[in-house]
């Protein structure tokens, strides 16, 4: 369970780390090759929107598991101490709800895009294959929304979530 | 509909909730519950809130920042800023100010700000004798400007929504910018008198072209963007990417500190933090779809213009929506919801649209500070023995001053538009 875990966080952050580094690069040679060959392509704007989009929604997902999403931590801050799990626990329940409910329309909305057989403008690449990122982002945010739950009520990681911020 | 709906954004943003949930969550609860909007549009919108490229300069920026950073830029920069005003009364509170005035230029960001300039000098403040609420206070307040001093995600943010130039804009930042941390700098002198803290010696003239040959290369940043936008090289967001090369060269070929490793993992680091920005602006899109669908961006702006349509009360009443909203929710999130209903009032009054970019960015940077939720007061804990009551207590008197800044540069356009006039000739 907790090497599925490792590796699921390792290959969202290479990913991340592959979808920033492409996308600088993308855009450098499109410069480039304007000038020099005067030449641009057409679709490197869009690539790179397409890139950094998924890199957001799984990002999230990191953003999700180190406990890193901003967020006003004024109440947890000031509780009392016996009130603190509770709130915490409250947070990400509402966070796992909202992220179910993106999930369940998103799925929707791809199911949607691929009957209609949407294309993207210059890549010609279908479009729910770029709006999976957000129900897919979502999901693994839930997931990592049940695990903080998980941590708080079994184990012993009171401050973890919310400590760090911005 | 819509109290269920600003019910359940106040309850989410109270408890904590991430605030990318609390803005668009209170969206979605709310359409759940009622009307006839199909809920799918949620995803659409989050989608279509950060499909636009002009955007897409704002992981750039954030990873030309952490690049410069890896390679010990903010160590150079406060040392500069060191040799140039250490040697005045009060000189150690406006090195905090001056840094963070270089460092903006280099960073898009107001919380990098404070943690990169913080963590060295908020001993530094200390150690030479200023009180805790005053060291706090600066080093919160001056950070800030991040946000002003381009480039500017928030002004990345307004162009995007409104269309103007960011180029132009930026330049407006670059006035706005140096005025704002003016305003602080009487304040460090007074502080240090009354706490008698000495200055450093003065620097020789070999320490001083020393400190400006190592900071240098992180200067050059800025001459990047800015030249590169300008002569028309290239938009924003590749001036973004350009930077972010420009930065990989020198931290590769100059700097020679890091291995690939570190870079790439500098690189994730980026990723991360731009989502945590990124997804806020995308749930705040939501939000501004949801306030126009249901006529209240048009109530609004109807009830703003009823009221005057002199443009010196219509700012006033602008300025003020902005600061009380800007203690709750982040800048960003404010130019993605209220700038394109502040820019229509603004076009039928006769406000200049650049110089409403600049007001309203120099507003948020108020915002990151102000209490209950300025995001700088938050990540000021993370510099050691602050509280968060000591960081409310120190950064007040800054409010004020920042308050004094923001007034000037409304009334006195001048300050922030003489530079994109000049530049812009013609167009602005």
């Amino acid at each position: 369970m907790s090497r599925l875990d490792t590796v699921l966080s390792k290959a969202e952050e290479f990913l991340l780390g592959i979808l920033m580094t492409t996308a600088s690069l993308v855009l450098f040679a499109n410069i480039i090759a304007r000038y020099v060959f005067n030449w641009g392509f057409t679709w490197a704007e869009e690539l790179v929107r397409y890139e950094i989009i998924w890199m957001v929604f799984l990002g999230g997902s990191v953003a999700a598991r180190q406990g890193l999403h901003i967020g006003v931590d004024l109440l947890v801050r000031f509780a009392p101490l016996p009130l603190r799990k509770p709130i915490n626990v409250l947070i990400n329940a509402i966070s796992l709800v909202f992220c179910g409910f993106i999930v369940y329309y998103g799925a929707a909305l791809i199911n949607q895009t691929r009957m209609f057989g949407q294309v993207s403008p210059a890549l010609q690449m279908p479009m729910w294959m770029v709006q999976l990122a957000i129900p897919l982002g979502a999901g693994l945010m839930a997931l990592r929304f049940a695990q903080q739950i998980w941590h708080l009520i079994v184990g012993d990681k009171t401050e973890s979530h919310l400590e760090s911020i911005g | 509909m819509i109290t269920l709906f600003f019910l359940l954004l106040v309850v989410f943003l109270v408890l904590g909730v991430p605030i990318f949930i609390a803005l668009s969550g209170s969206v979605l609860g709310a359409m759940l519950a009622g009307g006839n909007l199909p809920p799918a549009i949620v995803v659409e919108r989050l989608f279509a809130g950060l499909d636009k490229f002009a955007l897409m300069a704002i992981p750039f920026f954030i990873l030309t920042g952490n690049l410069m950073n890896v390679g010990g830029l903010s160590r150079r920069i406060v040392n500069l800023a060191n040799l140039l005003v250490g040697r005045f009364t009060g000189g150690m509170g406006m090195t905090a100010v001056s840094s963070s005035m270089f460092f903006s230029a280099i960073s898009g960001s107001s919380p990098a700000t404070v943690v990169a300039v913080g963590s060295l000098l908020y001993p530094a403040l200390k150690d030479q004798g200023y009180n805790k609420p005053f060291s706090i206070g600066v080093i919160i307040a001056s950070g800030s400007i991040g946000i002003i001093i381009p480039p500017s995600i928030v002004m990345i943010v307004y162009a995007a929504v409104t269309g103007v130039s960011v180029g132009a804009l930026f330049m407006a930042g670059i006035g706005a910018g140096l005025l704002y941390g003016l305003c602080f700098l009487p304040y460090c002198y007074y502080q240090a008198r009354k706490d008698g803290v000495v200055p450093s010696p003065p620097p020789s003239r070999k320490q001083l072209w020393e400190g400006l040959k190592d900071s240098s290369w992180g200067l050059g940043v800025p001459i990047v963007v800015l030249g590169g936008i300008y002569m028309g090289v290239f938009t924003p967001t590749e001036a973004a990417a350009a930077s972010v090369i420009y930065s990989l060269a020198v931290s590769a070929l100059i700097y020679k500190e890091s291995t690939a490793a570190q870079l790439f993992d500098t690189i994730k680091n980026a990723a991360v933090t731009t989502a945590q920005v990124m997804i806020i602006l995308s749930a705040a899109s939501v939000l501004s779809w949801f306030l126009t669908s249901q006529g209240l961006a048009l109530t609004i702006a109807n009830s703003v213009l009823s009221l005057s349509s002199n443009p010196y009360h219509v700012f006033f009443l602008i300025n003020v929506t902005v600061l009380i909203v800007g203690m709750f929710i982040d800048a960003a999130s404010i130019m993605i919801i209220l700038a394109p209903l502040f820019y229509k009032i603004g076009i039928q009054v006769g406000i200049n649209p650049i110089h409403l970019g600049a007001v309203l960015t120099v507003n948020g940077a108020v915002g990151m500070f102000t209490p209950p939720f300025g995001l700088n007061l938050f990540v000021a804990s993370s510099l050691g023995d602050v509280d968060y009551i000591q960081a409310v207590r120190g950064s007040f008197p800054f409010i004020i001053l920042a308050l004094i800044a923001l007034a000037i540069l409304t009334y006195v356009p001048e300050v922030s538009m003489w530079l994109p006039r000049m530049v812009y000739k013609g167009i602005v």
